[in-house]
């Protein structure tokens, strides 16, 4: 809040004269209403923004009808939804029916509680923080199960029971991975783990314990994918399978709440995977934190996490889907060894005072790694279109948008 | 357990190895075409819709019995004795009136077998495709014109002996009124 | 289990043997993973299938009972539109048939011309099969590459004929248009863009994905004698290991004189004859079409040109007869027993085709799979309901 404050106060100097409530009232609530909003309307640019990087995935173009380049198209079909008669099948436990989507979206949005987006702009610092959230995150099972059982269709009731078990199976190995960099640093508190992580890039648990650390944010994220539901673990919702998924019988509004709650856990469970691995709200370099008067906390979390949800849907569209009984052995007899290796080798590292600050080499993994990985990301890139630039000219075709190899002369 | 590791490290590689694909891909130019607003020019030999010159029909009827849906009618009567002669752009002398000539497009498969055995071209099929319609009916195309302006003389004969008459389908040069009346058919 | 004998009721099953654990699931006609109007009843005790049956009949449109009441060329529509998918292998089929029932010999020229489009439509074909199985499994991604691939094919086609689906392009004694020109290079524009890009993307994105093997390489296993007894051909029938492709062992029109080989399932990731290896058989099919094509187009180039329409019959009256003669489709040995009573209509005319015969294996192939694996088995067997309704 003295942040906002300070912020504001250099822009109005006027403030500094209001009175105490509405000086509250603005520089608490203008940050929690900008959070609020950020939060409920962020899954509007998600879906179109995994429209769209499919679209660009497999050579298309995704929505461009409805606004220009297709922006408003989401909006489009949140209403829609919103008019679609919501349908109650016969047999449905009324009760249950309505409170299911609810319950999952209270799971999905709660977690934002303990986020933390800057060193004070945080609703709750927790001292329990990462428990809280692998905590609450559970309440969307019990939704998920509940939507199954109401739906009075005994393939939903499958969908979601397997739905369940995946999401508790991977919940173990991901609960264990947490631990590693509590263990590093000794607290549960989101804001005590970003702030281990201060001074730079290199200082990130990504880059600690090289190579261990990395393995370890790899199970995690592979066990958040699960948990989210989200391909290549997305056999509930999967179209072409015989059983369908728990969202079957919904339709309308607690269909769309159902892919709300789903596009905001995929952040959430983003989120929390920068805090841990990847800094938080930490810039890469220390002198990045703050562009002259504005903190830039907010946007190094929102960049990072937003990375991460890109590349969950870059996995989505690149992957067959895993089967249940291969989902369950990769949660249970490869992520869960391996989260266990983990907890114990790093929880031995840590105790060991020659290494309980990381290996010795890792002040030297950091920006190389980074910049390897994104140089190489360019390079592609700049093959790519290259690539494409050479084959219309060798064609001499006029580009008119469609530069399809076979557009033959007439 | 080798043959765990091996799983889990081939499970990841191949992972990435796709995922350099779709990146890559990510980046090239989308095959789309914006339908409305872009419309993909048509070779000249598509089988779209089907179009008759009714001006060039000698009524053979070998159409009707090409094709395999049975979408081409058609009634012909002879014409009178005292009837001018007309004649076909391609030189057949036109001996029948076809009194109705319809086609129901909504029963045709596009296979082109009637265009081939027209002896004057005159059914042919045009690279045309945006034809739907509300209803159903309007699908029935009748070609048969009540007021159809055919041919009073014989194209070829009016060809000098040696300039070739141009083959099926072109329209004829515009020509005066014969001073004489025409010979007849000029051979085939 | 018969398929689809009419009157089949689940209450038709041994109904004593019927154990209250067991369920009947159908995957309806309407299915997004069925390839078309299939209907699949299954038996199956929780997860595990015991017993299935399919049912046909949806898109049966009375082909062989049409083709008793036009004449031969109007046959050929009608045969584009069984197989749908690979419309120029029907005609191809039909158009060998009766050329061989009237004793016609086509020029070179024509057979190449027949050979260069039908392995085109082997590509396109394939390029569904493929495309449309990894999206039941999953991967949404290559299905719109490898479409983007077939739509420059059917751009081919389009340019040759006009048409993109059912040509209507192999006739009895010839074919209905000659190749454009320019056609010769922009054919090795598209088959340069599929052998650098495409075929090597398709293998690396989604064939050798350790998900996608995983989920197929033990699935569905088909043993060599299970394929013979039940006939099955093509792929189906590559894929467990046996090297039978009409194509080499009784050649025609022309394939006798090009070099390529006949892929077989190999059984890299599980046992010879599972879902992934008639999928690797197609795959790689695509690739040697890619080399008929190649050849073919270098023929062209040389070859002297002759009217395609040189060798076509006025009226075609074949003499009183019958014959049977098979083609290799995409999907299979396709089969037409002509019988002609001299008249301009066949007198009968009966269709083998390869997907009603793949159906016949499918119980003995689903028995003791999970449910989701049914979807696999399915989309391996590339059936086509428009050639197995007819």
């Amino acid at each position: 809040m003295d942040a906002t404050y300070a912020f504001l106060a250099s822009l109005v100097p006027a403030i500094a004269g209001w009175p105490a409530w509405a000086v509250v009232a603005l520089c608490a609530g203008l940050p929690a209403l900008v959070l609020f909003h950020f939060m409920a309307l962020a899954p509007l640019v998600y879906v179109y923004g995994e429209r769209k990087i499919a679209a660009f995935m497999q050579d298309r173009l995704g929505p461009m009808r409805v606004g220009p380049y297709g922006v408003l198209q989401t909006i489009a079909d949140a209403v829609k939804l919103l008019f679609k008669e919501a349908i109650y099948p016969r047999g449905v436990d009324r009760k249950l029916f309505v409170i299911a989507p609810l319950l999952v979206n209270v799971g999905a949005f709660l977690p934002f509680v303990v986020i933390p987006w800057g060193a004070r702009l945080q609703p709750a610092d927790l001292n329990v923080g990462v428990f809280y959230v692998s905590a609450i995150s559970a309440i969307s099972t019990v939704g998920l199960i509940m939507a199954g059982w109401a739906s009075n269709n005994k393939y939903a009731l499958f969908g979601a029971m397997r739905s369940a078990a995946q999401i508790v199976s991977y919940e173990i190995p991901s609960l264990l991975i947490i631990l590693v960099p509590v263990m590093i640093v000794g607290s549960l508190s989101l804001q005590d783990l970003t702030l281990a992580q201060a001074g730079g890039l290199q200082n990130w648990f990504l880059f600690r314990y090289f190579p261990i650390m990395p393995v370890a944010f790899v199970c995690f994220f592979v066990a958040a994918l699960a948990e989210t539901n989200r391909a290549p673990f997305d056999i509930p919702e999967a179209e072409s399978e015989l059983v369908a998924g728990f969202h079957t019988e919904y339709s309308g509004f607690f269909f769309s709440l159902f892919f709300l709650a789903e596009y905001t856990e995929m952040f959430v469970v983003s989120a929390v995977t920068t805090v841990l691995f990847l800094g938080g709200y930490l810039a890469p370099h220390p002198t990045l934190q703050q562009i002259g008067p504005l903190p830039m906390g907010w946007f190094w979390l929102w960049f990072k996490a937003w990375s991460l949800v890109f590349v969950m849907m870059w996995l989505r569209w690149t992957l067959p889907r895993v089967r249940v009984d291969q989902l369950m052995y990769i949660a249970w007899k490869v992520l869960l060894p391996i989260a266990l290796v983990l907890v114990v080798v790093v929880g031995g590292l840590v105790l060991v005072p020659a290494t309980a600050d990381g290996f010795p080499w890792d002040r030297y993994v950091g920006w190389p790694l980074t910049l390897l990985v994104v140089g190489f990301l360019f390079m592609v890139m700049i093959r790519a279109l290259q690539w494409n630039r050479h084959r219309e000219q060798e064609l001499a075709l006029p580009g008119h948008g469609a530069a399809a190899v076979g557009q033959v002369p007439r | 357990m080798k043959q765990w590791l091996e799983d889990i490290w081939e499970g990841f590689f191949t992972v990435l190895v796709g995922m350099r694909i779709t990146w890559r891909h990510l980046f090239t130019r989308s095959v789309t075409l914006q339908y409305p607003s872009v419309k993909w020019p048509l070779p000249p030999k598509s089988r779209m819709r089907l179009f008759m010159k009714y001006e060039d029909c000698i009524g053979c009827g070998q159409c009707v019995r090409a094709c395999p849906v049975a979408c081409i009618s058609m009634k012909t009567e002879k014409r009178p004795a005292d009837a001018p002669p007309i004649w076909a752009s391609t030189g057949q002398p036109i001996k029948l009136d076809v009194t109705a000539f319809d086609i129901d497009m909504s029963l045709c498969c596009y296979c082109n077998l009637c265009v081939y055995p027209c002896p004057t071209f005159c059914i042919y099929m045009t690279p045309e495709y945006e034809f739907a319609t509300k209803d159903l009916t309007e699908h029935l195309y009748r070609f048969a014109k009540k007021d159809a302006q055919f041919l009073t003389e014989d194209p070829k004969s009016k060809a000098a002996p040696d300039t070739p008459t141009a083959p099926g389908g072109s329209p004829p040069p515009a020509a005066p009124a014969p001073s004489n009346p025409p010979a007849g058919p000029a051979g085939a | 289990m018969s398929a689809a004998t009419p009157g089949t009721w689940t209450s038709d099953w041994e109904s004593g043997s019927l154990d209250t654990d067991e369920m009947v699931l159908n995957m309806g006609p309407q299915h997004p993973a069925t390839h078309g109007v299939l209907r699949l009843e299954l038996r199956t005790d929780g997860e595990i299938v015991r017993a299935a049956r399919p049912h046909i009949g949806y898109l049966h449109r009375c082909f062989e009972k049409h083709a008793e009441n036009v004449d031969y060329p109007g046959v050929m529509p009608y045969a584009d539109r069984m197989d749908y998918v690979a419309a120029m292998g029907n005609t191809l089929g039909f158009a060998l048939t009766v050329e061989k029932l009237m004793g016609i010999e086509l020029s070179p020229y024509v057979q190449t011309i027949r050979v260069l489009m039908a392995e085109l439509q082997r590509i396109a074909s394939h390029a569904v099969a493929v495309g449309t199985y990894t999206m039941d499994i999953g991967a949404f991604t290559p299905f719109l590459h490898l479409l983007r691939d077939r739509e420059k094919v059917l751009d081919l086609f389009e340019w040759t004929c006009g048409a993109r689906l059912l040509y209507n392009y192999n006739w009895v004694g010839g074919v209905s248009h000659d190749l454009p020109d320019g056609f010769v290079r922009a054919a090795r524009d598209l088959l340069r863009e599929f052998d650098s890009v495409t075929h090597p993307e398709l293998l690396d994105l989604i064939i050798h994905n350790r998900i996608f093997v995983k989920r197929i390489a033990n699935v569905g296993v088909c043993p060599p004698e299970l394929a013979i007894s039940h006939d099955l051909t093509g792929p189906n029938l590559r894929g467990s290991g046996l090297a039978r492709d009409l194509r080499k062992d009784f050649p025609y029109s022309g394939y006798e004189r090009y070099e390529f080989e006949v892929p077989v399932g190999k059984g890299q990731y599980g046992p010879v004859g599972s879902c992934f290896d008639r999928n690797w058989v197609r795959v790689a099919e695509m690739r040697e079409s890619s080399k008929i094509v190649h050849q073919a187009l270098d023929r062209l180039e040389r070859m002297e040109k002759t009217d395609v329409h040189e060798k076509v019959p006025k009226r075609v009256k074949p003499p009183k007869g019958e014959i049977y003669f098979r083609s290799e489709a995409p999907r299979g040995q396709l089969g037409f027993y002509v019988v002609s009573d001299g008249g301009i209509n066949p007198y009968r005319v009966k269709v083998k085709s390869p997907c009603f015969t793949a159906m016949s294996a499918f119980h003995h192939l689903a028995k003791g799979l999970m449910i989701a694996d049914v979807i696999a088995l399915i989309g391996s067997l590339d059936i086509v309901l428009g050639e197995i309704d007819r």
